[in-house]
């Protein structure tokens, strides 16, 4: 179905037309704007499932490192944001970045003046970290709770310093979890549409903004460039992810 | 036996009934249709069989349970809506959106089960010519001889075929006097970079593919509906250079952080302004130093109008619900509320004191002010609008 939009005509009043053409992936490739909004999405993207790795790696191997009774109760901790609606937890960052918000109030309290925290691209990725945060620490603690720790002390019989016996025996051996998990992070993040609308302002436009807006807000609603743009979307991403296990994966081998 | 009879019987009247809604015209050119749909029960109807029509010319049994409002962000008492439950025990169930063009898509993919929708101007053209929505039947709206005549017959809805008054009001600047002693009278303050870097971080512009882009062409000296290459281009460069300055696009609340002292200057719809100033209800309180301006380069006017969806399951309740918004008292305490313009006649003069007096101050249009005023209209090149939205928001 969305296929076949994307090579349809939009009519003047929004509904679509059965002709056949291929302006919409022509405009697509031609306008800066999409392109830019596309490079947008993907930056943001990968920027956020690297601080997502950063942030999560240590702290998955931090839980599986505490004896069995404490693991279910931190895992328990991180799973509890969850409870919560996504968009409430989104509307919290607003208030806690907000002017007269939570840390405005203590910056000001200790006499240091008030930065406008929010709406701003680092909000956004703020927002977009806390929230994708469990999705990366989830298959890393899978991976890290099936890896051997007697490996480690095998290594450092053989002589490697605690760094190498890191990166070449956990690291290569929790790789599916970092494969999993960053594609999970990595999905969601780059088709996002409302942290950016709540936390940035609504005011630069990523591919997931792009594409809501091509279907509903705009007037008249253009299906047929945001079909052929949810294509492309696509087509971008299994690349990028198969690309992504072939590099990481195979080098296992 | 006779037991099955009846319940036979009644389940045909029922089917009957049902029935009878989607048989009526679905108006896809200019028509001006005689048979009204509201005319058959409804299927939800909790009527009893007795048809006897109190003084209010309402008959009871025709009305259904529920209703579903589709309706902007804070524009409606909440009050008034426990008031219609009570009076016609009909409850009202609200959904809110901020921008038409959401609203379009909602019911353009069809099942919303709306029943009401309130369209701006322009929206109520498109809508009416998509066959979205109803013909009105005015037998059934006795207080529309409130409305202000010359807000009825416009160029959006000639003869008020689909569509009745709800609000207007107008799209200017609001402002915090206590940071701009000296007052406002220009866009310039939100489109000249060197006057707008002072305020950086706490300035919005509303987030509307036609009322900010028409904001830019006013200070440019144009129509807010041109379309000419050049100018679409200037406005373009003026949008890309102000976003950075800003804090947000925003159209939904703009009242609140106006209020709580977030922004201190934003494109703004008037009774929006208007709820920053006096509070909205329990929601939140005003802020005395909020005030309103229509630049001197003019800007828009506009106006929502209550429309009843082509698909929506009870048009008779929806007549009776439009026709209770009518009522001048009505009509008066929720504008007091909502703080836009009322195209009540009868309304008008029973609003508050208060009102009365912001509206003398510039929340709303005076003689003078309606030559700089101009509708927003839609026509096939008017789409290079959303391509210089999406140009802005792309940069």
């Amino acid at each position: 179905m969305v296929v076949l939009y994307s090579f349809a005509t939009p009519g003047p009043t929004g509904r679509v037309e059965w002709t056949f053409t291929l302006d919409n992936y022509i405009r697509l490739f031609g306008e800066t704007l999409y392109v830019n909004a596309s490079l947008r999405s993907i930056w943001v993207g990968l920027l956020t499932t690297l601080i997502c790795l950063i942030i999560g790696y240590p702290l998955a191997l931090f839980i599986v490192r505490q004896p069995a009774r404490w693991r279910a109760a931190l895992l328990f901790l991180i799973l509890i944001p969850f409870w919560t609606n996504f968009l409430v937890r989104t509307y919290a960052w607003m208030i806690i970045l907000s002017n007269n918000g939570v840390i405005n109030t203590m910056l000001q309290s200790i006499g240091l003046p008030r930065q406008i925290l929010y709406p701003s691209e680092g909000a956004v990725l703020i927002g977009l970290i806390y929230g994708e945060l469990p999705f990366m620490v989830l298959p890393l603690y899978a991976a890290l709770d099936r890896f051997d720790f007697t490996l480690m002390e095998a290594a450092s019989d053989l002589g490697a310093n605690r760094w190498r016996a890191f990166l070449r025996v956990m690291l290569p051996l929790s790789l599916p979890g970092i494969v999993a998990g960053s594609v999970l992070v990595f999905i969601p993040t780059v088709g996002q549409f409302v942290v950016s609308d709540l936390l940035g302002g609504a005011k630069v436009d990523y591919l997931g903004n792009l594409l809501q807006r091509l279907f509903t807000r705009s007037n008249p609603p253009n299906w047929p460039l945001g079909s052929a743009m949810a294509i492309v979307f696509m087509a971008i991403l299994t690349i990028v992810i198969l690309l992504y296990y072939r590099t990481t994966l195979e080098e296992r081998r | 036996m006779a037991r099955l009879l009846a319940l036979l019987t009644a389940v045909l009247v029922v089917l009957a009934a049902c029935g009878a809604p989607t048989a009526a015209p679905a108006p896809t050119a200019a028509p001006a249709p005689t048979a009204a749909p509201a005319d058959a029960g409804e299927p939800g109807a909790t009527g009893n069989g007795d048809s006897e029509t109190p003084a209010d010319g309402v008959d009871r049994s025709r009305l259904a349970a529920e209703l579903r409002v589709y309706n902007w962000t804070d524009y409606i008492d909440p009050d008034l809506l426990d008031e219609f439950e009570q009076e016609y025990g009909v409850r009202v169930v609200l959904d809110n959106f901020d921008a038409n063009e959401d609203m379009i898509a909602k019911v353009r993919a069809g099942g919303s089960g709306y029943d009401i929708v309130v369209p701006s101007d322009y929206a109520v053209d498109i809508m009416w010519r998509d066959g979205l929505l109803q013909p009105i039947d005015k037998s059934l709206l006795p207080n529309l001889q409130y409305i202000d005549p010359e807000l009825l017959d416009t160029y959006f809805d000639p003869g008020n075929i689909y569509s009745i008054p709800y609000m207007y009001g107008i799209s200017g600047i609001a402002y915090n006097q206590s940071f701009f002693p000296n007052g406002i009278d220009s866009w310039a303050v939100l489109f000249d970079p060197a006057q707008l870097e002072a305020f950086r971080g706490q300035v919005s512009m509303l987030d509307d593919e036609r009322e900010t882009p028409g904001a830019a062409m006013r200070y440019l000296g144009k129509s807010v509906n041109e379309t000419d290459p050049a100018a679409l281009a200037e406005a373009e460069a003026l949008l890309k250079a102000q976003t950075p300055l800003l804090a947000a696009y925003n159209s939904s609340d703009v009242n609140r952080k106006l209020a709580s002292g977030e922004y201190v200057l934003a494109h703004s719809w008037s009774g929006m302004a208007m709820q920053a100033r006096v509070g909205l209800g329990d929601e939140f309180s005003g802020n005395p130093d909020i005030v309103f301006v229509m630049p001197k380069e003019g800007g828009v006017i506009w106006m929502d109008n209550l429309a009843i969806l082509q698909d929506s399951p009870n048009a008779y309740t929806a007549h009776v619900f439009i026709d209770f918004l009518l009522r001048p008292e009505i009509a008066a305490r929720n504008t007091d509320y909502v703080g836009y313009l009322t195209p009540n006649l009868a309304g008008e003069e029973l609003l508050s004191d208060e009102i009365k007096e912001l509206y003398a101050a510039g929340f709303a249009p005076d003689e003078a002010m309606y030559e700089r005023l101009e509708w927003i209209v839609r026509s096939d090149e008017t789409s290079a609008f959303t391509d210089l939205w999406t140009a802005v928001k792309g940069q």
